[in-house]
């Protein structure tokens, strides 16, 4: 008889009036991927405390381990077996990755610590798993995806039953994702459990025994390994990706609008491609390791070792990439509702930050604002008078950033993985606003290390292979990028 | 072979981090005593080199407590006015009769008071750091005005001779005592940091609070630990103090926190938290000393030695948050050390 890890049965929370979870049904079983596809953000984020922590619950029951931890009648606070591996990560930077598996933990008693003796216990603890990792090696030199393995050892050391594994195609390169699915396998082999977390059905497909599908803290439907067909997947994503813009054909003129020409970074190894004017690109970095040279170098916080980057027919020098916007290169960081929102301002203020940054004129004139706020007010109604931002929903916040970017009248934006993090609802909406853009004339850049939904508005896709360009797709050739089976 | 092992040794040394800041800027000091010498043919001389350790000695001690708590990423502005208080609540002590002995044990606990409290207050209160010492720092010092009626006290007279020789005068197998105190203390709290458990969690507090929090680290108990380590370096200085004068003076340790936070940051501890080597304030404490010693030798006044330092102190941080700027990342073609074996 299968072990059982964790239930919950019938669990109901409540947070601030709000349902999060609802009559919410989960089962894993010892040394099993159990995959969940969140249609929405809803209850993901109290979903995961509730399973680290017997935190209060308003109904249902939660076993783990086989022993019932909480019920809607008494909630002992007390804390589950599980390690959690999502973007960021949870470990030291400043110490050695032995340090950070045995050091430090709960219940170590030995004072003293030999660096030697820490070694060589990694070293006979790695071997038995058949994986090489050198403990004297400082955690802040890692990857993600090597932290992600040293967070792996250290669950499995410190004796947890189960690990969550929460969005991790948003921070670990593509490459390195099929590597960490084979891991998390090995991983389970020798006991443990995995709830895989993330967004997109293609990515659970790939790596679960069973998947569950939730929206607004609600189980819709569970999937066995021979049900993982995008048929049974379609009656929840139909209604938001029936009516998607219909692509428009690009006229390429082959004219190039921006121009990587054998650029050498730390990173970047001779990067060389183009970019078409109008044209939405995704630059996929199998490796994960040039994306945020890319960026550096457009907004001039980096300048090249050698080669050089044109720009509308001009060289592009640090000189301007410092005045990015003022040359019309505007940006859109990953999760922007987060990193590029005034939260101190209004929205309508904020809406205008880049019109007055690009005038070098803050504030933004009356007449100007008022201008804005009457043929704004037309896009995102009442949004446009809230003095307030905190309050405003993930896709008005979205709305915010995107319509600030379109505002400002750039020549091109560099979008960092648009589509991370986001729920299938924003993920459709991230695609309309992209689609804005393009059809306002604006060459759309996209660096990622996960497809997600970018093919759906791409024209082009550029693969980035260890620090250089590997090879390009056009919009008619994706199936085959498809067909090599990286696609996520 | 056998070059290229060398070479690889070194590279193996080098990349531990904090060594390569240490190795600099105790290229740094040669370079300063070849200079100094040359300016001065006194500056070597036996008599220098000694009263050079004992300057140096009480830097380091309060050095190595500044460390403690800049490794935290915390600051302990209150280190001078507990010098001062030491200074004075021992002093005060052996004036009104009570044995050496017993004075300084008295001093000490108070003292490790201020240690826990200033814990206390940053960890669990979580008053900033920067706040809770500033406000010690004017109670150390009122305690130390308050507690002879705002007097320097009287000379603490012929009975705490063996008090002054073991802290000042004294020597061991040839070597002042300060040095010797300097040294042990450096020893134990250097065995602390790098070689315990409670290191690591120093550092892992230092480095990523949540982190260290989530993997079973309590951050109170050793931010009142760093404290109370901070603390307990600055009675002791508070002590040499009184038994260089043999006295109590109320301003003693006036401007020691600013002393100790040079001497951390010329020796590569990070004002960030989480990185540096207490042998890098070995370093930093040498730098500022013979910087003092040096100048004084060559007849610079007071006004460009601050100067001087001062600079110094603002190159090492700025030098700091360069090499945190620059740290140097992944490159592409790097070989992923992990294979994975039996993997399904």
């Amino acid at each position: 008889m299968k072990n059982e890890i964790l239930r919950m049965d019938q669990v109901t929370t409540f947070q601030d009036g709000l349902t999060m979870l609802d009559h919410f049904n989960l089962h894993i079983f010892k040394g099993e991927i159990m995959g969940l596809v969140c249609l929405n953000e809803n209850g993901k984020e109290s979903l995961i405390r509730l399973i680290r922590q017997n935190a209060p619950i308003h109904y249902g029951r939660v076993y783990f381990d086989e022993t019932l931890v909480n019920n809607y009648q008494h909630s002992p606070m007390t804390p589950n077996r599980v390690a959690v591996i999502e973007q960021k990560s949870r470990l030291v930077e400043d110490l050695t990755v032995s340090d950070n598996i045995f050091v430090l933990r709960r219940g170590v008693k030995k004072f003293v610590i030999s660096r030697r003796v820490l070694n060589e216990q990694l070293r006979l603890f790695t071997s038995r798993l058949g994986i090489a990792v050198s403990g004297g090696d400082l955690v802040a030199n890692l990857s993600r995806y090597e932290k992600c393995i040293v967070e792996l050892l250290r669950a499995l050391m410190m004796g947890e039953k189960l690990v969550v594994v929460r969005d991790i195609s948003n921070s670990v390169s593509a490459a390195d994702l099929i590597n960490l699915h084979c891991l998390l396998r090995l991983f389970c082999l020798n006991g443990l459990s995995v709830l895989y977390i993330c967004s997109h059905h293609e990515e659970a497909f790939k790596i679960c025994d069973r998947i569950s599908l939730m929206r607004d803290g609600k189980i819709l439907k569970v999937l066995d390994r021979g049900e993982f067909l995008p048929e049974n997947m379609l009656p929840f994503y139909s209604k938001s990706f029936d009516n998607l813009p219909k692509k428009e054909p690009v006229s390429r003129t082959g004219e190039e609008f921006l121009s990587f020409r054998d650029v050498r970074t730390e990173t970047m190894d001779g990067m060389s491609f183009s970019v078409a004017k109008g044209e939405c690109t995704v630059l996929l970095d199998i490796d994960n390791t040039v994306l945020r040279d890319i960026m550096a170098l457009m907004n001039g916080s980096l300048k090249p070792e050698s080669g050089e980057i044109i720009f509308c027919g001009a060289s592009y020098t640090q000189r301007m990439a410092r005045r990015a916007a003022a040359n019309g290169v505007a940006f859109i960081d990953e999760n922007p509702a987060k990193s590029m929102i005034f939260k101190d301002m209004s929205y309508l203020e904020n809406l205008c930050f880049l019109i007055g940054e690009k005038q070098n004129r803050l504030p933004v004139g009356k007449r100007m604002k008022r201008h804005i706020e009457k043929e704004y007010a037309a896009l995102v109604g009442n949004d446009i008078y809230e003095p307030n931002v905190k309050g405003l929903s993930l896709p008005s916040l979205y709305d915010l950033v995107y319509y600030r970017t379109v505002l400002g009248n750039p020549k091109i934006v560099f979008c960092m993985q648009p589509f991370a993090g986001a729920d299938m609802y924003l993920r459709r909406h991230l695609i309309d606003l992209i689609g804005l853009m393009k059809r306002k004339g604006i060459t759309v850049v996209m660096p990622s290390v996960n497809l997600a939904d970018s093919m759906v508005i791409a024209d082009r896709l550029i693969l980035l292979k260890k620090g250089r360009f590997s090879q390009e797709y056009d919009r008619d050739e994706f199936y085959l990028f498809r067909s090599e089976g990286i696609i996520l | 072979m056998e070059t290229k092992d060398r070479q690889n040794a070194w590279k193996r040394f080098m990349s531990i981090r904090g060594v390569g800041q240490v190795v600099t800027v105790t290229a740094g000091l040669i370079v300063l005593c070849i200079v100094f010498s040359m300016l001065s043919s006194s500056f070597y001389s036996e008599r220098n080199v000694g009263n050079l350790l004992r300057q140096i000695a009480p830097i380091l001690i309060i050095g190595i407590g500044q460390a403690y708590v800049l490794i935290t990423g915390n600051i302990d502005l209150s280190i001078g006015s507990v010098v001062g208080m030491s200074c004075m609540i021992s002093a005060t002590l052996m004036t009104k009769g009570v044995a050496p002995f017993a004075a300084t044990m008295i001093t000490i606990l108070i003292c490790l008071g201020v240690g826990v409290l200033n814990g206390t207050l940053v960890a669990k209160c979580k008053v900033p750091p920067f706040i809770a010492t500033l406000g010690t720092m004017t109670i150390a010092r009122g305690v130390a005005q308050i507690v002879n009626n705002n007097y320097n006290t009287d000379a603490i007279g012929d009975s705490a001779q063996g008090f002054r020789n073991l802290f000042y005068y004294g020597k061991t197998l040839g070597l002042y005592n300060t040095i010797w105190i300097a040294v042990i203390l450096f020893l134990a709290f250097d065995f602390l940091l790098g070689k315990t458990r409670t290191g690591r969690h120093i550092y892992a507090i230092g480095s990523n609070m949540e982190a260290a929090k989530l993997s079973g680290v309590n951050s109170v108990n050793t931010t009142v630990i760093v404290y109370v380590v901070s603390a307990f370096c600055a009675c002791v200085v508070g002590l040499i103090t009184c038994a260089i004068a043999g006295m109590g003076t109320m301003d003693a340790g006036n401007m020691y926190e600013m002393y100790a936070v040079a001497a951390a940051a010329i020796g590569g501890i990070s004002t960030f938290g989480g990185e540096g080597l207490l042998v890098g304030t070995v370093v930093g404490a040498s730098i500022w000393g013979v910087l003092q010693n040096g100048l004084q030798f060559a007849g610079a006044p007071v006004a460009i030695r601050n100067i001087v330092i001062g600079t110094i102190v603002v190159i090492s941080v700025l030098l700091d948050v360069v090499i945190r700027k620059n740290k140097p990342r992944k490159k592409a073609k790097r070989v992923l050390p992990v294979q994975v074996g039996s993997a399904k």
